[in-house]
């Protein structure tokens, strides 16, 4: 018995294995991107509006790391945190209308602990990088990590900023806490603000200048962190900091001004009004005459620093979305990253576009180019194999981890664990129901051949057999359940409102009255099959030898029908319940419907409607198993009534 | 006196009998089952009635002299009714007979904008034969919404949320009917055939790939995945019969895989393959007619179980709305029972109830005079 049970199950792996391919071929191949579905307009809007900078970017961005994050949930992308290397220098197009190169990688550095989204050069071809999870790493000239600060975790504030002074490391994090780190120590902290910092640079005289978001640049000193100077000035948060060549300290951000600061004296020097979009980050030209400015506008401009009132020399446009951060290259060109996705190299003279890097599928938060090598940091994803990720959807089935619902944020395990006790009991009830009624009318039309009992119930329950139950529950409801007729039985769900607070009987009544027309509409049908097929059966055993031997030998009737011949034909009555179930479920989804009852099929409904996409997938995978089970247990179930079957 | 007619006669009803062919045997079985006879009559009745739609419920004449000239404006009607393609509907209606007579095209020039009803009495109209229903299933009329029978006499079964005529959307609901199981079940049961023969006269690998996907498919609730590919896709009625189609043909296999099982073991077969005839010879020439005939009692059956999940999906919302479907009938009436308004749910009921019925007996007659346990 066991071993038929092993076998019987060791034969079902292929079909598991197969239900599990259909159910990730509909995730992946249905019509339009699930995420993308669900997320509505997602990035068609983005690219319309973009740039406008500041709070309404950051929601955007957040909003488009949720998509990159659902569809990571759905096994499609993982999350890339490598820092990407890009070369500096590209071929020289002919013609000044030559579309962009495509920008090859040359290299992917070590995979980090969140997204590298702050880098800073250190010596000998050394990188800092701060990352989205917390954490502080230094890469080697080789681009493997070669000491870690500070190590991530979820949740962390994430690095916003870098520096370098001398063999000290500075960091700022979105708390605005500056730690400054030496021989891979913390020795110093400023304290955290409560307000990200996104501008960092260490000052000739020593002291760290920092940028914040509560519109204040402070100085503070460089071995202590102590607060030197807060300096006031701009109107909203500051995202950027440069060191002129002259030593004072140029700083831009929301409020597209920029301001240059003495920071021995503490005060404003100049105010420029800027060029009229937030500035999200400067980069200050090798030989220090220019200035390039990245804008929540999408363009990139250029500035003389003779003269910042002027109209910019260079103005870069061609990315859709709002710039996060330039760097000059050694050979006069500007490379810039933007939230589009892309890193592009320009050439500043003439305003074209060299190379565009392929979609980093990921917001470009910081650029860095040290000699010929341009380092790109990126909440970057990268496409999954197919093949991996139907392995990771298998497991995740293995597991019954379906992620949470694209509607309320449940997990879908939980929802399913509410609805499928009431299905099952539904569906347990009406089986029940079908049984104990079928067979005795099956059984009795059988021993009375063409009687009179026979025909009638033959014809009555193959026209019930034929009413559509759609149509029966309306009617049912029309005429029981409507004030318009008889108001005597609920039609809506499986309990009163007020079925809480009534003692014990009248709760037992209230839901006995909740099941009978749901109960009606889901049994009726089953009775004309399995009676007809009750009826048939026995015919067929009634006809056999044993039982016309029982006869001869002059047993009782009623022992030749229940002993010898009942027995033997429930044998084939039995195995019909696995045949049912797949049924009921289907089935369900209209009585659910109909009569508002929150089991599977309301759900699986609801969730088509809604194009809740976890959910559907889930019910669809629970149903293959119950119905695979079903199918198990029957075939146990027969192998139990009739050993013959277990030698095969 | 001659000899030779006696000497014939002995053989002659012996040569009768065998000569009887399996299907006028089956033909001879059907006849004598009421129910199975009364199944016959249903589906041809309702045949008819889908054929004639057209010409039984229309706003537009069936032939016409308008402006001394022969139209026949319900022609078009069948194009609108009885092509489910959108593409195809526009080229049929495009077809040129003689010199810019369009017969397909419902677009008449000189009607200029109004109905066939408005020009009913107009002195362009000569003479006009009109359909016994003088309503069209589709039309919307806000002047007579929700109207019980016999509130307007004009409209025998009152009307819908939408002034419709239920009556008219009846009679169209056959031919939405016929289509969803004609089309749906020609899918099934070509893939179900064509799988079902190659799993059992190949065996082997074949067969047991073929069963496995089967089986697969088999584990899906059915009614759970057509609405979801139809949630997917656009609800047109031609996705509904192909969505049907290529879901419903697992039960068609088994059939037929089975009794290709049987059939390849018989003797005539090994004789057929010892003669040296190739292989797709035997299965189509020798397996194939003798495997078949189950299908067709299967084909009845499907029939009723397309209808029935066509108009359970327009119950639920799903269904193509510029189609008359009775499940949509079905949908406003439950709508609607607080206004009792109970035509819109017993008289389309009712004629599913009817042709599932009329396919089931069918069905049911076709199994029995086709089930050889069964003797005469």
């Amino acid at each position: 018995m066991i071993v038929y049970a092993l076998k019987r199950l060791v034969a079902m792996i292929p079909t598991l294995l197969g239900i599990t391919f259909v159910t990730f071929l509909i995730i992946n191949l249905a019509p339009g991107d699930p995420v993308a579905t669900k997320f509505g307009a997602g990035a068609g809007n983005e690219r319309g509006m973009g740039g406008a900078g500041g709070g309404g970017s950051q929601s955007r961005e957040r909003q488009a790391d949720a998509i990159k994050a659902k569809k990571k949930l759905l096994g499609m992308v993982r999350e890339d945190r490598t820092v990407q290397v890009w070369p500096a220098s590209v071929p020289e197009p002919e013609s000044s209308k030559d579309p962009a190169l495509p920008w090859v990688r040359t290299a992917r550095l070590a995979e980090l602990d969140g997204w590298p989204i702050s880098l800073a050069a250190g010596p000998a071809g050394s990188l800092v990088v701060g990352t989205s999870s917390g954490a502080l790493v230094s890469l080697d000239a080789q681009g493997l990590i070669s000491a870690t600060l500070r190590a991530g975790a979820s949740g962390a504030p994430q690095i916003t900023a870098v520096a370098l002074d001398g063999d000290a490391v500075l960091a700022a994090d979105s708390s605005g806490q500056v730690v400054r780190y030496q021989q891979g120590q913390a020795v110093a902290t400023a304290p955290a603000l409560g307000r990200q910092v996104r501008g960092l640079v260490s000052l000739p005289d020593g002291a760290v200048a920092t940028a914040a978001d509560d519109g204040m640049v402070r100085v503070l000193e460089g071995d202590t962190l102590t607060t030197r100077f807060a300096l006031e000035g701009h109107l909203s948060g500051v995202w950027s900091l440069a060191v002129l060549p002259d030593g004072h300290l140029l700083s831009a951000g929301y409020d597209q001004h920029l301001r240059i600061w003495d920071t021995t004296a503490g005060k404003l020097l100049e105010d420029h009004p800027g060029v009229g979009a937030a500035i999200n980050d400067v980069a200050l030209s090798p030989d220090g005459t220019r200035m390039a400015l990245a804008l929540g506008d999408r363009t990139v401009a250029v500035l003389t620093l003779a003269d910042l009132d002027a109209d910019p020399v260079a103005r870069l446009r061609g990315h859709f979305k709002q710039v996060n951060a330039v760097a000059w290259t050694d050979d006069d060109h500007l490379v810039s990253g933007s939230d589009d996705e892309t890193a592009r190299l320009w050439r500043v003279s003439t305003g074209q576009e060299l190379a565009r890097s392929p979609d980093i599928a990921g917001a470009v938060k910081d650029v860095l180019v040290v000699g010929d090598a341009v380092y790109t940091g990126a909440r970057s994803w990268r496409q999954v194999p197919i093949w991996k990720r139907y392995l990771s959807w298998l497991h995740r089935t293995a597991t019954l981890d379906f992620d949470r619902s694209f509607v309320d944020d449940r997990l879908v395990i939980d929802k399913i664990a509410e609805a499928l006790p009431i299905t099952l009991g539904l569906n347990i009830i009406a089986i029940m129901i079908i049984y104990v009624v079928s067979i005795p009318l099956g059984v009795m039309a059988a021993v009375k051949r063409g009687s009179a009992f026979d025909q009638i119930s033959s014809f009555v329950l193959f026209l019930l057999y034929s009413v559509p139950n759609f149509w029966l529950a309306t009617l049912l409801i029309m005429s029981l359940s409507s004030e318009k007729a008889l108001d005597i039985l609920p039609s809506v769900g499986l309990y009163s409102d007020n079925s809480i607070d009534l003692s014990y009987l009248p709760w037992l009544w209230d839901r006995l009255l909740h099941l009978v027309l749901p109960v009606t509409v889901m049994v009726y049908a089953g009775f004309a099959s399995l009676s007809r097929y009750a009826r048939t059966t026995m015919l067929e055993t009634i006809q056999e030898d044993y039982v016309r031997t029982a006869r001869a030998k002059g047993l009782p009737e009623y022992v030749v029908v229940f002993k010898h011949a009942f027995r033997n034909s429930l044998i084939t009555i039995v195995t019909l319940v696995a045949n049912l179930l797949p049924a009921m479920i289907g089935g369900s989804v209209i009585v659910e419907y109909i009569f508002s009852i929150q089991g599977m099929g309301r759900l699986g409904f609801d969730a088509i409607l809604a194009r809740d996409y976890p959910v559907i997938m889930a019910i669809t995978t629970f149903s293959a198993f119950l119905t695979l089970s079903g199918i198990l247990i029957s075939d146990l179930l027969y192998s139990v009534v009739d050993p013959r079957v277990r030698s095969e | 006196m001659s000899t030779a007619p006696t000497q014939a006669s002995p053989t002659q009803p012996a040569a009768k009998t065998l000569s009887e062919s399996y299907w006028s045997r089956i033909w001879r079985r059907l006849r004598r089952s009421h129910s199975g006879m009364a199944g016959l009559v249903v589906v041809v009745l309702l045949a008819s009635l889908a054929a004639t739609a057209p010409m039984l419920a229309n706003d537009k004449p069936i032939v016409a002299s308008y402006k001394g000239e022969m139209v026949f404006p319900a022609l078009a009607s069948y194009v609108d009714t009885w092509v489910p393609w959108q593409s195809m509907r526009n080229r049929l209606k495009s077809v040129e007979v003689g010199d810019g007579w369009f017969p397909m095209s419902g677009h008449y020039a000189s009607l200029d904008g109004q109905s066939w009803k408005d020009v009913a009495d107009s002195p362009d109209m000569g003479f006009a034969v009109w359909p016994p229903l003088r309503w069209s299933p589709t039309k919307f009329d806000p002047d007579a919404l929700k109207l019980k029978p016999g509130e307007d006499k004009s409209h025998i079964l009152g009307t819908d949320d939408q002034g419709r005529d239920v009556l008219a959307r009846l009679i169209h609901g056959t031919v939405v009917a016929m289509l969803v199981g004609v089309v749906a079940m020609s899918i099934s049961s070509s893939v179900g055939v064509t799988l079902g023969l190659a799993a059992g006269f190949f065996g082997g690998w074949v067969d047991l790939i073929l069963s496995r996907i089967t089986e697969i498919v088999m584990c899906f609730p059915t009614f759970f995945l057509i609405i979801a590919v139809i949630a997917f896709l656009e609800p047109s009625i031609v996705n509904i019969m192909m969505v049907l189609g290529f879901v419903g043909w697992t039960r068609i296999f088994r059939l037929v895989r089975g009794e290709v099982l049987k059939v390849r073991s018989l003797d005539y077969i090994a004789a057929a393959q010892a003669l040296g005839l190739p292989s797709w010879r035997v299965m189509f020439r020798h397996v194939l007619p003798n495997a078949i005939s189950p299908v067709f009692v299967a084909i009845a059956f499907g029939v009723a179980n397309a209808v029935l999940a066509e108009t359970s999906l327009s119950f639920l919302g799903f269904g193509d709305a510029t189609v008359p479907s009775w499940g949509e009938t079905v949908m406003q009436g439950r709508a609607y029972i607080s206004q009792g308004l109970w035509h819109l749910t017993v008289f389309p009921g009712l004629a599913i109830f009817v042709t599932l019925t009329g396919f089931n007996l069918l069905g049911q007659g076709l199994r029995d005079a086709m089930d050889p346990k069964l003797v005469d």
